[in-house]
């Protein structure tokens, strides 16, 4: 089972490639940043780093996307390529304060 | 309060409907002996496996929680093709042990941490009793289902069910970067978003996606085939027998 996973990772390597990395952190039950753009049309590769004690699950609607954040963890989510345009995600077990959102906007309009 | 019912309801529902369906379609009936290694094989598991997760999800390159529900939800196929064509117990044991590993893994996280404070414990206690009162409805919907119109229908149900599952596979690859999602075919959103209450339910019992790709589409109809298949061999081979 161990070596049909590794020909999974190695299968996968290609696509992670040259990935653009974005570090999201969790902290007090908030997302910082709230809101962050990333590249439209790219896959992304998202780091998010959960600082407090207890797990959380990042859950999108918008991203199909939903992971456990297990605490004091760095959790990875992959997502994209996206059209230009908000996309929110949330906390699961602390939406009304983990809450944010990623603005997919083309390479050139891109804040640097 | 009423953000633990709701994660409750989220989470355990849809271990709840599979368990139902197992034991609708796990025809003889299960006697003490049995109940309690089926118990042993859901506890023992389910508890090990989430108190690896912390450790496991910082394999591969912090992706080892996704290939861990990948061969999750992998092993919960199998198991319900082998449970549809050779009806074996060791089937039905593999389907609800991997179905509880897969499905408490978000949610027992979050019911153990902390002091669990009054309005979460009263959140809990209603939510499991939301999904218990649906899970015995379901229940009998699935005999009544079964009584007046023979086995194929609560077969289908289960088979929708399981290709579900498949296709939520598909999300978890893509999380993991293994995929890339192509665009959705149709937009059924309008008519029943699955992130509403009976688009919910719709998803938890028969895999309802309002935006599906061409790629989940084959995945869902592929799966969904094997699986009647594997239930029509058994049903052949049985009346060969006879």
């Amino acid at each position: 089972m161990q070596r049909l996973i590794w020909i999974l990772m190695l299968l996968s390597m290609p696509a992670f490639a040259e990935l653009k990395e974005f570090k999201l952190v969790l902290k007090d039950h908030l997302f910082y940043p709230a809101r962050m753009e990333v590249p439209s049309g790219e896959k992304i590769r998202l780091l998010v780093h959960n600082l407090d004690g207890d797990p959380e699950e990042f859950d999108s609607f918008d991203l199909n996307r939903e992971k456990v954040l297990f605490p004091g963890r760095i959790n990875v989510i992959y997502v994209g390529p996206l059209a230009p345009g908000e996309y929110f995600f949330f906390g699961e077990f602390a939406p009304d304060t983990a809450r944010g959102t990623l603005v997919a906007v083309p390479f050139a309009e891109q804040r640097l | 309060m009423i953000n633990s019912l709701l994660v409750t309801i989220n989470q355990l529902l849809p271990p709840a409907v599979l368990l139902v369906f197992a034991l609708v379609l796990h025809v003889k009936p299960l006697g003490r002996k049995r109940w309690l290694i089926l118990s042993l094989w859901l506890v023992v598991p389910t508890l090990s496996y989430i108190l690896a997760l912390e450790q496991i999800s910082q394999w591969f390159d912090y992706l080892g929680f996704e290939y861990s529900q990948m061969l999750l939800v992998a092993l919960l196929v199998l198991a319900a093709l082998s449970g549809l064509a050779l009806r074996l117990w060791a089937s039905f044991v593999l389907l609800l042990a991997s179905a509880s590993c897969l499905y408490l893994s978000h949610y027992l996280p979050w019911l153990l941490q902390g002091q669990m404070e009054l309005a979460r414990a009263l959140g809990v206690c209603l939510g499991v009793g939301i999904v218990g009162s649906f899970a015995i409805l379901f229940y009998f919907f699935l005999t009544w289902l079964a009584d007046h119109y023979g086995p194929w229908g609560v077969l289908g149900l289960f088979s929708m069910h399981i290709a579900g599952s498949m296709v939520g596979m598909l999300d978890i690859a893509a999380g993991a970067g293994l995929l890339t999602m192509p665009s959705p075919l149709v937009d059924l959103r309008t008519l029943l978003d699955e992130h509403s209450i009976f688009g919910r339910l719709a998803k938890v019992v028969v895999g309802y996606e309002a935006t599906p790709s061409s790629l989940s589409l084959w995945v869902y109809i592929l799966t969904l085939l094997a699986l009647l298949g594997a239930a029509k061999w058994q049903r052949s081979r049985q009346e060969c027998d006879i």
